[in-house]
């Protein structure tokens, strides 16, 4: 059979390089390569649902070190990598409205997207690390290049903390690699071999493990890079920052919980840290009047109530945790692409300046409406299947205290009520609308829309990827 | 045996070839005849070595000349910087044949240090070197007088701290002779090694001894930085592994102690002082001085696995460094030299901005470049050795790193409109060969770690 993932990095390489050295820019090679991303995640579905397993890739690498490029497609990967092609397929057909800087942005989208997908299959905690790092580059030249006013920053200031959390991981997989008494870091074999390790060094790769992925699943003390990176960023930009690269974080700490069986002696402590960040990025949402702020901080809600799943390390739990991953990477990048298009048409991100949207662009209204109830566990949606899953994987694990999240999404929806009644809603004034959307915008919100629905009525096949 | 012979009979003439007919060009003032004096003969060198690298080759030439893996994997990086920095001179030097008589010279003075069979040639090596950079930062610098006359008073100063430690050992059994770890015990042994560190320590830019390097560096044009910190650092490191390696190949539990302590203040030294610079070329002397740092733990992990990790991580940063600086020098030639005046660079030349940015995130450290590889293999050597407090303040320091470089590529990227900057063809090779190096290399790095193990076995 043909390796499929290498297939598919070497396709995403190839067009990147074209993309890169073309002098009139092609737009739309982003988009195939994404859709060839989707077939292909598709078709890895499908050969998993019917053989039970994927055909592991293993190519020697670096023997010296006993290092092969190795990639595995588990169920978890499949639904990551399918919730990555949908994102990156809308943020390249729709994300760009303005149309600036088509070609650096495609290239970076096509580098980011080689991340996102040796990232989600890597079967080694070495080709993990490269392609986390590959991701911050190419996040670190969107946010720069093509962002809003404050964006220089603001993109320092995320490179800072992402090479933090890299440097961090870097030192983790050293130790892991030291003491594994074989010298090995494919992901599945440490799980085995991670009891031989001393108790001692055993905890320091767990914290520095935790931190790194922290950084980039933004839990409380190391979330302060993301609004400012997602108010600065493109709008294709904040879309894949908050789509997929706090999925890099999720997938880490499922690995983590996974390889580490002293994860598991902690739980509870990360159990509260999360829910007293999913409260503490409801509390501060509700003072947010720019609209990329507040998609900014209900990513904090989400990725903090998907951490508490992780943690619960239950059956129900887990694939509640892996199916919001695919929920709040779908729900979220709908909002961005609907705050972008809006701040495209308005050149107005303050939502108390906001009005009457529905009037100049229903097509975003109904969009973000889809989304925000989405996020707040509406039924038919994607959100709904998460939130009932992780409530109940949480509550068997923590009792009474795992349901304290709903608090914040309690606050979360109450406040987009307000949001869209208002913002939207209200047609009695409204701002000028200085520019109107084409339809590849629109294209963009029935892709991600569709698939939230879609999921959200028809969830058995990513649930029987996730083996329930 | 013939085969020996035969590259041993490539290399020499070549090297007598470039000091000969260099001097003869310098002489007509013939400027393109140096030129291809220099490129032909340093690629000649270039190729022939890493060769007898590539195959093992291990012979006594001339009973001085010690031709095996470490040495010739030296001679080759020492070669191909020569043959960049020759290329990135040619359109920006004043007196291009004078300088590449003394760049052909500097090539011999490190083929000299690598293949030296005692610690005497090391000397001569690098004393030549020294007494080299001082001249042609009096040819070509720009604050020349200081800079060269602070160059050759603190290079025969400890030029003498090296005599002096190597008199000391002259009374042990293997005392000056590489032939094997000298076998005696005292405290004259430790001094004499002090004394050798410290004076190596001078021109690898270890910390106390390095206080020389920001204002040289930054005095002297581009070629000549390049120069400095892309050969001369290399001969030097060259010079310490054989020292340490060989001669004290059997006191591994003292020098690692004094090395690691080296190596913790040196990485924090360059680093920390190069965070609050606002010149780039000041602000990559102060790198170049933690990358050294950086090498030092491999030197300190005093195992097959952190030297061959020191040699790799030797190897990728003469690249590195050699390419930044020579970005650096074509935007000095057009008086581009603060942060803030390289803002809106990747749109006056895309491939400068590019390649620039390349080398500082290989330096920082960031996969999939060459730079990454090196740092895990030095942190894993480190680590290997139970020396984890080295590793921590290394990865420590690479994170400082970022800080500096990404204000630099944050400058490059931000939009400006501005004139366009022409490249001269030469210059542009020079910066397209470590740019593809780099990031070939990080892609597979494994035909150079095996090249390094092999190194790193034939010496121990």
């Amino acid at each position: 059979m043909i390796p499929i993932i290498l297939f598919l990095i070497a396709l995403c390489a190839i067009l990147m390089i074209i993309n890169a050295l073309m002098k009139s820019n092609f737009r739309l090679l982003p988009a195939i390569s994404a859709l060839a991303g989707l077939l292909v995640s598709i078709y890895a579905a499908i050969v998993y649902l019917y053989s039970g397993s994927v055909p592991v890739e293993n190519f020697a690498y670096i023997p010296y070190l006993n290092i092969p490029l190795s990639f595995n497609l588990s169920g978890i990967s499949i639904v990551l990598l399918i919730m990555s092609s949908i994102v990156l397929l809308a943020a390249s057909i729709a994300g760009n409205p303005e149309r600036e800087h088509t070609k650096l942005s495609g290239t970076m989208i096509l580098l980011f997207q080689i991340a996102s997908i040796g990232l989600f299959s890597a079967n080694n905690l070495f080709v993990f690390f490269i392609f986390w790092d590959i991701g911050v580059i190419a996040m670190f030249v969107m946010i720069n290049v093509l962002g809003s006013a404050n964006r220089r920053s603001a993109s320092i200031n995320f490179l800072v903390y992402e090479i933090f959390a890299s440097s961090m991981l870097l030192l983790a997989i050293i130790l892991l690699y030291t003491y594994t008494p074989t010298h090995t870091l494919q992901i599945g074999s440490i799980a085995s071999l991670a009891s031989q390790i001393p108790p001692r060094i055993q905890l320091y790769i767990f914290i520095l493990f935790f931190v790194a992925f922290m950084t980039n699943i933004l839990i409380y003390p190391m979330h302060f890079w993301l609004p400012d990176a997602h108010a600065e960023a493109s709008t294709q930009g904040s879309m894949l920052l908050s789509g997929i690269l706090t999925k890099f974080g999720g997938y880490g700490m499922f690995l983590l919980f996974l390889m580490m069986p002293i994860a598991r002696e902690y739980a509870y402590i990360i159990a509260a840290l999360a829910i007293f960040s999913s409260i503490w990025g409801a509390l501060i949402l509700i003072r947010q009047t720019d609209i990329k702020r507040i998609v900014a901080y209900s990513t904090i809600v989400e990725m903090a109530i998907i951490l508490m799943a992780i943690s619960s390390y239950s059956n129900i739990g887990e694939a509640g945790a892996i199916f919001g991953m695919l929920s709040h990477g779908l729900t979220v990048s709908l909002m961005f692409l609907t705050a972008g298009t809006i701040k495209y048409i308005f050149s107005e991100r303050n939502t108390t300046r906001l009005r009457g949207i529905l009037l100049s662009t229903p097509a975003s209204t109904y969009a973000f409406i889809i989304a925000a109830l989405s996020m707040i566990g509406f039924p038919l949606t994607t959100g709904f299947i998460t939130d009932i899953l992780i409530f109940i994987g949480s509550f068997q694990a923590f009792g009474l205290y795992a349901l304290i999240p709903l608090i914040a999404i309690l606050i979360v929806g109450i406040f987009m009520y307000a949001l869209i009644s208002k913002s939207f809603l209200y047609v009695k004034e409204s701002s000028d609308a200085g520019a109107y959307i084409g339809k590849r915008e629109t294209l963009g919100y029935y892709i991600i829309a569709g698939a939230i629905i879609l999921i959200g009525i028809v969830p058995l096949i990513i649930i029987n990827l996730l083996g329930l | 045996m013939t085969l020996q012979l035969n590259i041993i009979d490539l290399i020499l003439p070549s090297l007598f070839g470039i000091a000969i007919l260099s001097f003869v060009a310098l002489y007509f003032e013939a400027k393109r005849l140096s030129a291809i004096v220099i490129l032909l003969f340093s690629f000649l060198i270039f190729s022939s070595s890493l060769y007898a690298a590539y195959i093992g080759t291990n012979a006594m030439y001339l009973g001085a000349i010690h031709i095996y893996p470490f040495s010739m994997l030296f001679v080759a990086i020492i070669s191909i910087g020569v043959l960049l920095v020759g290329m990135s001179a040619y359109d920006y030097s004043k007196d291009y044949c004078a300088f590449a008589s003394m760049l052909g010279l500097s090539l011999i003075a490190g083929f000299v240090v690598a293949t030296s069979s005692t610690l005497l040639s090391i000397l001569l090596g690098l004393e030549l070197m020294a007494i080299l950079a001082s001249m042609l930062i009096l040819l070509e610098g720009r604050h020349r007088i200081e800079a060269a006359v602070k160059l050759f008073i603190m290079g025969s100063l400890f030029a003498a701290l090296f005599t002096f430690g190597a008199a000391i050992l002259l009374q042990f059994n293997n005392g000056v002779s590489l032939n094997g770890p000298i076998s005696g015990t005292g405290y004259a042994i430790i001094l004499a090694m002090l004394l050798i560190i410290a004076s190596l320590g001078f021109e690898t830019a270890i910390f106390p001894f390095n206080l020389w390097i920001p204002d040289v560096y930054s005095g002297s044009p581009g070629f000549i930085t390049a120069m400095l910190a892309g050969i001369n650092k290399k001969v030097a490191f060259v010079g310490l592994i054989l020292v340490l390696f060989v001669s004290f190949g059997a006191m591994a539990k003292t020098y690692s102690p004094i090395i690691e302590a080296l190596a913790i203040f040196t990485m924090f030294y360059g680093n920390l002082l190069a965070l609050s610079q606002k010149n780039v070329k000041r602000m990559l002397a102060y790198s170049s001085i933690s990358q050294a740092g950086y090498i030092l733990v491999g030197i300190a992990a005093a195992s097959i696995s952190g030297l061959s990790a020191a040699i790799f991580y030797i190897f990728a940063h003469s690249f590195m460094i050699i390419g930044a600086f020579i970005v650096v020098l074509v935007l000095e030639s057009k008086n581009i030299q603060k942060v803030d005046e390289y803002t809106g660079l990747f749109q006056r030349s895309g491939i400068l901005g590019i390649s620039l940015s390349i080398f500082m995130l290989s330096m920082a450290g960031i996969p999939p470049l060459i730079g990454f590889f090196g740092k895990f293999l030095l942190f894993y050597s480190a680590v290997n050795s139970k020396l984890l407090f080295l590793a921590i303040v290394g990865i420590v320091n690479s994170f400082l790193s970022i800080y500096y470089y990404g204000r630099v590529i944050n400058a490059i990227f931000t939009q400006r409109k501005q004139r366009h900057i022409h490249i001269g063809v030469m210059a542009l090779i020079a910066i397209i060969v470590p740019l593809i190096i780099v990031v070939a290399f990080g892609l597979f790095p494994q035909p150079i770690i095996n090249l390094a193990s092999i190194a790193a076995k034939s010496i121990i």
